[in-house]
């Protein structure tokens, strides 16, 4: 699997910092935006596998704009949310909302890591589940035009057997036209 | 420096309990042993020692412009922006593990939004203190 792409989003430049050079550290593949504004422009531009973003911010877009901003334009974004300990009831309404999951302020690489691989094996659990759903739609495509081929083979063989049948009902008094009639039907 | 972070965190719930309590000897506690959280800060980026200073270093280059920015705030009794300004620095001190500072930061903040003048300056002076404080003692342990 390609490397996720992800958003780190944060007013507070030394945890934006620390995201952004750990994330890169341990192979990810991640932007940062300093507001809530920033972040929301830059997922109108292109597909983040992951957001993170803290949830409140100064500005005219906090947490919870980004989160239903990535959530509008791809629902394959995931969103984990930072949250100060007085926010921890705000990030819950977050979760119904529809972000994958939160995480106290300040952060913790280890715990942050731990929900980015859960978000990659999920993501991988769907890309397989969409695989199989394929493959399915493809076989089930290919028997249904198998099923119209052979109807219409049945339909001409049964128009050449009502032929043959009409040529022996009006030449019964003489077989050998009757035969070149009908080998002359079945061969076109 | 070299505090195990339990023991720190839990000094540090004490010492909020007691600050809740009595808001009258609120400028008495005791600070010097959790200026800086380092082995928590150390552990939250999975023991990444050079992102740690470098972000250390940037922070104690950054909290002098908010702290002038808290100054300048009170000198206006622009009570608003000091309490925004002190909401930075109280953000940021946490983020890093300043623990010292942050707790000052949100008496700051309070005082702000108290509208409490001399309060604030007290708090203020006690901010410059303690971030000498730091960096002497983060200037030290470079060597």
């Amino acid at each position: 699997m390609k490397r996720l792409r992800i958003l780190a989003v944060d007013d507070d430049p030394f945890t934006l910092k620390m995201l952004g050079k750990k994330l890169v550290k341990e192979g990810y593949d991640i932007e940062t935006a300093s507001d809530g504004v920033e972040a929301i422009k830059l997922i109108s531009q292109k597909f983040y596998d992951i957001i993170i973003t803290d949830l409140v911010m100064p500005g005219g877009a906090d947490g919870i704009d980004v989160l239903e901003a990535a959530k509008t334009k791809n629902k394959q974004t995931e969103v984990i949310l930072l949250t100060a300990h007085a926010s921890v009831e705000n990030a819950v309404e977050a979760m119904r909302k529809g972000a994958f999951d939160y995480l106290q302020k300040p952060v913790n690489f280890y715990e942050l890591i731990f929900r980015m691989e859960k978000i990659r094996d999920y993501k991988k659990m769907f890309k397989n589940t969409q695989d199989l759903r394929e493959a399915m739609d493809v076989t089930e495509q290919n028997a249904a035009q198998t099923i119209q081929l052979l109807e219409m083979n049945v339909a001409e063989l049964n128009n050449v057997l009502s032929e043959i049948r009409r040529v022996i009902i009006n030449q019964r008094f003489d077989p050998n036209k009757c035969v070149a009639r009908v080998l002359d039907i079945v061969s076109s | 420096m070299k505090k195990e972070p339990q023991t720190t965190k839990e000094k540090r719930q004490m010492k909020q309990t007691e600050s809740s309590t009595s808001n009258e000897n609120i400028m008495h506690f005791n600070l010097t042993d959790i200026i800086f959280d380092w082995d928590g800060l150390l552990h939250r980026l999975m023991g990444d020692e050079d992102i740690a200073k470098e972000i250390i270093d940037d922070f104690l280059k950054q909290i002098p412009v908010n702290l002038f920015a808290v100054k300048k705030a009170l000198n206006e009794k622009d009570f608003l922006l000091v309490q925004r300004e002190a909401h930075v620095i109280k953000g940021a001190s946490g983020n890093v593990g300043a623990l010292a500072l942050q707790e000052i930061a949100e008496q700051i903040e309070i005082a702000g939004e108290a509208k409490d003048l001399v309060k604030a300056g007290s708090f203020v002076a006690e901010l410059d203190t303690q971030l000498e404080i730091l960096k002497n003692k983060l200037a030290q342990s470079k060597d």
